[in-house]
């Protein structure tokens, strides 16, 4: 397929434009070259079908992780459900040095921490309560498969923070817009002497893309 | 067609840097869970014999070139406070990527171990890597009794007990693929009697004040307790009611979990007719559901020994 985009593109000499969306367009098949070739080597590569079922999965998965930032915020909510909500919301990432990356309308600089440590401190906000909405949620395009046999996704939406004071710290309200990796890890099995693959969906480091007064 | 290929390198290291760069593709590597193998017993009571006892989970991870790197974290369990604390075990980097699989090898564990565990103040350290592969010798340093946790390539027995230095079982896994280490001399071990049986006891678990008959007696109320008498659906449907709290269906919980061979029974997610993972184990997607409400459809299920080890649902 690439081979024969690559012929098309020297035979016909299109215009730069087109250049750039056959760039574009190949720039998506080069894993899959990657794909094939690690499929060879016994690494399963996955369908289109099974792609789309994790496309699925990936949207649970990041409402799952919105409703546990809702439950590690909200401060009715007792000790013991907000650190259940915590160490659920650790399980759906990749490791526990995926980071996430924080902004603020009152500085011009983000800053990163680790998704657990993010967390924690979401838990301890001196607000008197917090309210956390995730919407306008967006899968990018499909799955790339990466040189390490892991596929890569990604997703944005967008987060309306919501914290009410009664001290001199105020109320305070943004809307950021975020971009997080999504990340078909690949595990290796062992069923007596024989080894098996198979993928798992896990969440990676979300960033920052802008902050607004929304 | 300059642009193209610049491009495409571009592409190539983009996509180079997004994942792991080290080898996975290597041999001896499994999945293991690893969570305390007393859970059930933990309580927040504070009369329970168990406050300062001090935990430590070995969690095997992808390996690297050799079967098993661990990744070792640390819960001291203070029950008469309402937090855990954890540790982990602080990795150098390499090349900016954190050392496992391939790069991490045992020197670099052993230092970091050492390195860090007394600092625990817990009073016993990692004294020696027995073998490069799956023995480790822990000792304390209160008493002369030491440990050998081996972790293995499966789940059998030989590689889920822990034993002393003259051989002794000291410990057996009651669920698959679960490893704990007690860095104190257990002081008591409630399953004890139930799961370690020709255990022989020490000087220190025999001035324990709990009797067997009482933790016996414990263990078969709070089995009845949590006995299903109604079917897994109804309480997957419970779970997902709204106007249950979530404290309140901590039972339905117990109840969904006697259901199954082990609290790490895999979930498997059914979604346009493809099965998907994102490998949450029972345990932890009843409190998912619990905290969601969302309505779980049992569309398979893989039964052992008359328990589901494997599941496969859809949600609504």
């Amino acid at each position: 397929m690439g081979k024969y985009s690559k012929s098309m593109f020297l035979k016909n000499k299109i215009t730069h434009k087109v250049s750039v969306i056959f760039v574009l367009f190949s720039f998506t098949i080069v894993p899959n070259a990657f794909a094939q070739q690690m499929s060879e080597d016994g690494v399963k590569t996955l369908s289109q079908e099974q792609l789309d079922g994790f496309r699925e999965q990936a949207i649970k998965t990041i409402n799952d992780l919105e409703k546990f930032v809702q439950v590690i915020a909200n401060k009715k909510n007792s000790l013991d459900k907000k650190n259940d909500a915590i160490e659920l919301a650790l399980d759906l990432f990749i490791s526990d040095t995926t980071t996430i990356e924080i902004s603020s309308l009152s500085s011009n600089k983000t800053h990163i921490y680790p998704i657990g440590g993010y967390l924690a401190r979401l838990k301890l906000l001196p607000y008197l309560s917090v309210k956390i909405t995730w919407y306008k949620i967006y899968l990018g395009t499909q799955f790339v498969k990466g040189p390490n046999g892991y596929y890569y996704g990604s997703a944005t939406f967008l987060q309306k923070f919501e914290g009410r004071s009664n001290n001199e710290m105020g109320n305070y309200t943004d809307v950021t817009k975020r971009h997080i990796i999504i990340v078909l890890k690949k595990l290796d099995l062992l069923n007596g002497d024989s080894k098996t693959n198979k993928y798992v969906l896990k969440l990676g480091d979300i960033k920052v893309e802008e902050t607004t007064h929304g | 067609m300059k642009y193209y290929f610049k491009l495409t390198f571009l592409g190539i290291i983009v996509l180079s840097s997004c994942g792991d760069s080290s080898k996975t593709q290597i041999d001896g590597t499994q999945q293991i869970n690893v969570s305390p193998v007393f859970e059930k017993n933990i309580s927040d009571n504070p009369s329970d014999p168990m406050p300062s006892a001090v935990k430590s989970f070995i969690q095997p991870i992808e390996g690297g070139k050799l079967p098993f790197v661990p990744k070792v974290t640390f819960f001291r369990l203070d029950l008469n406070k309402d937090s855990v604390s954890v540790f982990e075990i602080p990795t150098e980097t390499a090349n900016g990527l954190r050392k496992k699989f391939g790069t991490y090898d045992y020197n670099n564990l052993k230092d970091d171990l050492s390195a860090n565990l007394p600092t625990l103040q817990i009073g016993s350290y990692l004294s020696h890597l027995s073998s490069s592969k799956s023995s480790y010798n822990f000792s304390t340093t209160s008493d002369d009794i030491s440990y050998t946790l081996r972790i293995g390539k499966d789940s059998s027995n030989q590689d889920s007990i822990i034993k002393d230095i003259k051989n002794t079982l000291i410990a057996k896994n009651e669920l698959p693929k679960r490893f704990v280490i007690f860095y104190d001399t257990p002081k008591v071990v409630m399953e004890k009697q139930t799961t370690l049986a020709d255990t022989t006891t020490t000087s220190k678990t025999s001035s324990v004040t709990i009797t067997k008959q009482t933790a016996q007696k414990a263990l078969t109320k709070k089995k009845k307790e949590h006995a299903p008498t109604g079917s897994l659906e109804e309480y997957f449907l419970e779970l997902a009611n709204p106007n249950i709290t979530y404290e309140s269906k901590s039972g339905i919980r117990e109840k969904i979990l006697q259901f199954f061979t082990s609290p790490n029974a895999e979930v498997i997610f059914v979604n346009s007719s493809q099965e998907t993972s994102t490998g949450i184990a029972i345990n932890k997607y009843v409190k998912t559901i619990s905290m969601t409400n969302r309505k779980v459809n049992i569309v398979d299920k893989k039964i052992e020994d008359g328990k589901i080890f494997e599941i496969y649902v859809s949600e609504k």
